[in-house]
């Protein structure tokens, strides 16, 4: 049974090889056929690579240790659900769930374009997935195989089982989310690199690229979201982005991804801006495997990371020859993506789009080079250093805030040419409110600089959205007649890129409300209690009540029970736990108890357990913190939003 | 006119970004994960609650100074984490890390000597984020030395594309008839409004 993994999974890097040469020849000898079995061979990977996966999913469930891979992430006592997320829980097994992701998305394209006959960069498009899809099943066949066996007489009667910090529901999602994302945005590039190889320059490799780069962009940011949400409940030190390399290689490529999906809009308009799009979308995929890289090779320490492997320099060439094959081709065409069209003003959306560019370009190269400091301050001074969470804060604090400010002003200022009275106009009411906003929280005691900025251009940004959707609706209300609710709902049907955008910006303001809240006034106190004793923390006493022990399938459990008492009045009963897992004795875990408001979270920790039933607990308060969930909520349904068939008018459709 | 007023916008916004970098790297909050800001000692009634009736309890002042130390110093167990904040509950590095801060304070000592101890003893990688100083104060401000040039950058592009747009309009105004020019502007404001 395991042979039939493997092999499919090797099988399926040749048929991938005789893609690449039909998709060529087809489309060089003007072959439909070719071009057609080239796509049959597509779906025949993934149904191989499909094979591959649930042979893998099956040892797990039937708790087949003669598999290495199965032995190091499993064992008989671990739950049914995380038994099914061992797939992607080490080095072998994520590879071959990138594979499987990879092979779904080129499987997906092909019978997206089964009919399309006209455009010649198909076939070059599924060839370049296909070198990209090769890459990867050559290092999972032949180097880090997850199907490789224990000799008959070595194999295990249980197996180590599953790092405790990865037995939570949040590991179900967050890798998939992340690992399709990374997977997703090779599509855009296939297509931008065939359009560039066959001179198809036009906005079709963008139309039908768009759903791909916004679904990859929703996956990458729920990815980072549920990520950390994953950091908050599960390693219980209160916080949820640790500026961590590896999830500062997630977060780079969604900064450019976001570049790219604004600087698009003005190659669609106006015929603009090709070689700055053809260049984001290189930089995204390269990010994409320079992430995975980062994950892969141990060159750096992270708490994310799969140990020191050897595919580092694998990785590093293919990246190295991607970026080389990808400049050519632009300097190639450098004369063909000229603009079709010039800016008529410097005051235009265009101006601030590509503003907006350059910050969210700046804040990956701080954070790519913050990532990578580390070891280029090592290779220069020869000691090594540490770049961590307050290097990141000093230098990309101040490029957020200019990033917000930006959000607010972009949809002041109209496509090609703003007038100033337009400009005095749409700022006004805003900027009112902003000084509004800023006059009441100084009054109100505020004295971080940082936190009022970010609360004054929330609020900023959070008139502007809905000044927009104000002047939508009560232009329908006028023109057709319709009542408030009719008007905004077919507004958002009739406009749904451009609303749903606004609903992203929308989460993106409650994130950066979220931050703001949690970090600049987030309260923390420890203390050892004794039974009827009370820990107190702002407004909140905790009385300690009393400890109980349990056992479930794979650990052992110790739950302090404490009361939640609120200006004196009990609010609830929170429970911190403690657990040992018995495949990592040595590695207790805390599960963290969380009471949570729109206000604030209380966050208790189970710090430590002495003699006498004495428990040591760490409470903290975050508030605001829920805004960020709810923003990355709000953001990932937008993008869901804008993802929906875009409407037509009834001549357009009847045309 | 309106070429200033973008002008004065793009460099108003960097400077921004560029003088509360500055800032950040007069007064170095050393706080911990996506903490952005330092935590002040007063708090706006808005968050802390208007009529708390709970004192919060007095702390030692050691507890403040340890706290600093340990977000101002990486965990060596690879977990690459503040110590303060390592996940690992038995941890061979944090915790008598920890103990022996707690010992350094008891004795006396200040958040900076203790950090020094630190350093002298497991090298630079002991520091949360890099001294600034020599080659580590380039990884400070090289991200926004590349700011203002990518500003400039897009700013000058800005510029060449506007005048020559402006040209390539002017030159076409000027050999169309009035009446055509404003048909085709019309055109074009309707094209436009589809696409908005």
């Amino acid at each position: 049974m395991i042979d039939v993994g493997r092999f499919a999974l090797a099988i399926s890097f040749f048929v991938s090889i005789y893609v690449i040469v039909v998709s060529l020849i087809g489309v060089l000898k003007k072959d439909v056929r070719m071009v057609a079995s080239a796509r049959r061979g597509i779906y025949a990977i993934f149904f191989l690579s499909s094979i591959s996966v649930a042979v893998l999913l099956n040892a797990f469930f039937t708790d087949n240790f003669q598999v290495k891979y199965v032995s190091h992430y499993s064992e008989i006592s671990l739950p049914g659900y995380y038994k099914f997320t061992g797939l992607w829980a080490g080095q072998e097994g994520s590879l071959l769930f990138w594979i499987w992701g990879m092979a779904m998305a080129v499987a997906l394209v092909a019978f997206q374009n089964r009919k399309e006959r006209d455009h010649r960069f198909l076939p070059y498009a599924y060839a370049i997935l296909m070198v990209i899809y090769a890459f990867f099943a050559i290092l999972a066949s032949f180097m880090t195989n997850p199907f490789d066996l224990f000799p008959a007489n070595q194999i295990p009667a249980d197996g180590n089982g599953l790092n405790p910090m990865l037995q939570t529901y949040g590991m179900i999602i967050h890798p998939p989310a992340l690992l399709w994302g990374y997977v997703g945005f090779a599509v855009p590039f296939a297509f931008a690199m065939a359009a560039l190889i066959t001179n198809e320059l036009d906005p079709l490799w963008i139309k039908k690229t768009r759903r791909w780069t916004i679904l990859s962009w929703i996956l990458l940011s729920a990815g980072n979201i549920l990520g950390s949400e994953w950091a908050y409940a599960e390693l219980g030190w209160g916080g949820y982005w640790a500026w961590d390399p590896v999830e500062n290689a997630s977060f780079i490529p969604w900064l450019t991804a976001s570049a790219y999906l604004h600087s698009v809009m003005i190659q669609e308009r106006r015929g603009m801006l090709k070689v700055w799009n053809m260049f984001l979308v290189v930089v995204t995929f390269v990010l994409t495997i320079f992430g995975t890289f980062l994950v892969r090779s141990g060159v750096l320490q992270s708490v994310h990371d799969f140990g020191v492997s050897e595919m580092g320099p694998y990785f590093l060439t293919f990246m190295f020859a991607v970026i080389a094959a990808s400049f050519y081709l632009i300097y190639y065409r450098w004369n063909d993506l000229k603009s079709d069209n010039q800016l008529e003003s410097f005051l235009s959306r265009e101006s601030t789009f590509l503003l907006n560019n350059v910050i969210l370009l700046a804040l990956a190269f701080a954070t790519l080079w913050g990532t990578m400091f580390p070891l280029i301050s090592e290779f220069v001074t020869g000691e090594k250093i540490t770049v961590g969470p307050p290097f990141f804060n000093q230098v990309n604090i101040p490029l957020f805030l200019v990033l917000l400010i930006i959000l607010g002003i972009c949809p002041l200022i109209g496509w090609r040419k703003a007038t100033a009275e337009n400009l005095r106009k749409n700022f006004i009411l805003p900027g009112v409110l902003a000084i509004v906003t800023a006059i009441a929280l100084i009054s109100s005691g505020m004295r971080d600089i940082y936190a009022t900025l970010f609360f004054v251009f929330s609020v900023f940004v959070t008139v502007t959205i809905y000044m927009e959707f104000h002047r939508g609706v009560r232009a329908r209300k006028k023109l057709a007649g319709e009542g408030v609710l009719k008007a905004l709902g077919s507004l958002l049907w009739k406009n749904k890129r451009r609303y749903g955008g606004y609903l992203i910006h929308s989460g993106i303001i409650m994130i950066f409300v979220g931050i703001t809240g949690s970090s600049a006034f987030n309260v923390e106190e420890t203390q050892t209690l004794g039974v009827g004793e009370g820990l107190k923390i702002r407004d909140y006493t905790l009385r300690y009540e009393k400890i109980y022990f349990h056992r479930e399938s794979n650990y052992d459990s110790a739950t302090a029970v404490l009361t939640v008492l609120k200006d004196g009045k009990k609010q609830g009963i929170i429970e911190p736990e403690k657990r040992r897992y018995d495949k990592y004795a040595e590695e207790p875990t805390s599960e963290v108890a969380i009471e949570r408001s729109l206000k604030e979270d209380l966050f208790v920790i189970l710090a430590s357990i002495h003699e006498g039933d004495k428990v040591t607990i760490r409470a903290k308060i975050n508030p605001l913190i829920n805004w960020y969930w709810i923003g990355g909520i709000v953001a990932f349904f937008g993008g869901l939003y804008v993802l929906l068939p875009e409407y037509k008018r009834k001549e357009e459709a009847e045309a | 006119m309106m070429k200033n007023r973008l002008h004065k916008i793009i460099f108003s916004l960097v400077s921004i970004s560029i003088i509360a970098g500055i800032h950040g790297y007069l007064d170095v909050p050393q706080k911990v994960g996506l903490s952005l800001f330092s935590k002040g000692d007063k708090c706006s009634p808005i968050f802390c609650g208007l009529n708390s009736g709970v004192p919060s309890i007095p702390r030692l002042a050691y507890a403040d100074v340890q706290g600093e130390v340990e977000e101002a110093l990486i965990c060596q167990c690879g977990c690459g984490i503040v110590l303060k904040h390592c996940p690992h509950q038995d941890c061979g590095y944090a915790i008598p890390a920890r103990k022996y801060i707690a010992e350094l304070v008891k004795e006396g000592k200040g958040k900076d000597a203790i950090i020094e101890i630190f350093v002298k003893r497991d090298g630079q990688k002991a520091l949360a984020a890099p001294k600034k100083e020599g080659f580590n104060l380039l990884g400070y401000i090289l991200p926004f030395i590349a700011l203002l040039g990518a500003a400039f950058f897009v700013s000058r592009v800005l510029k060449s594309w506007t005048s020559r747009g402006m040209r390539e309009e002017e030159k076409v105004l000027e050999h169309l008839p009035e009446d055509k020019g404003s048909e085709l502007d019309k055109k074009i404001e309707e094209d436009l409004k589809k696409l908005d």
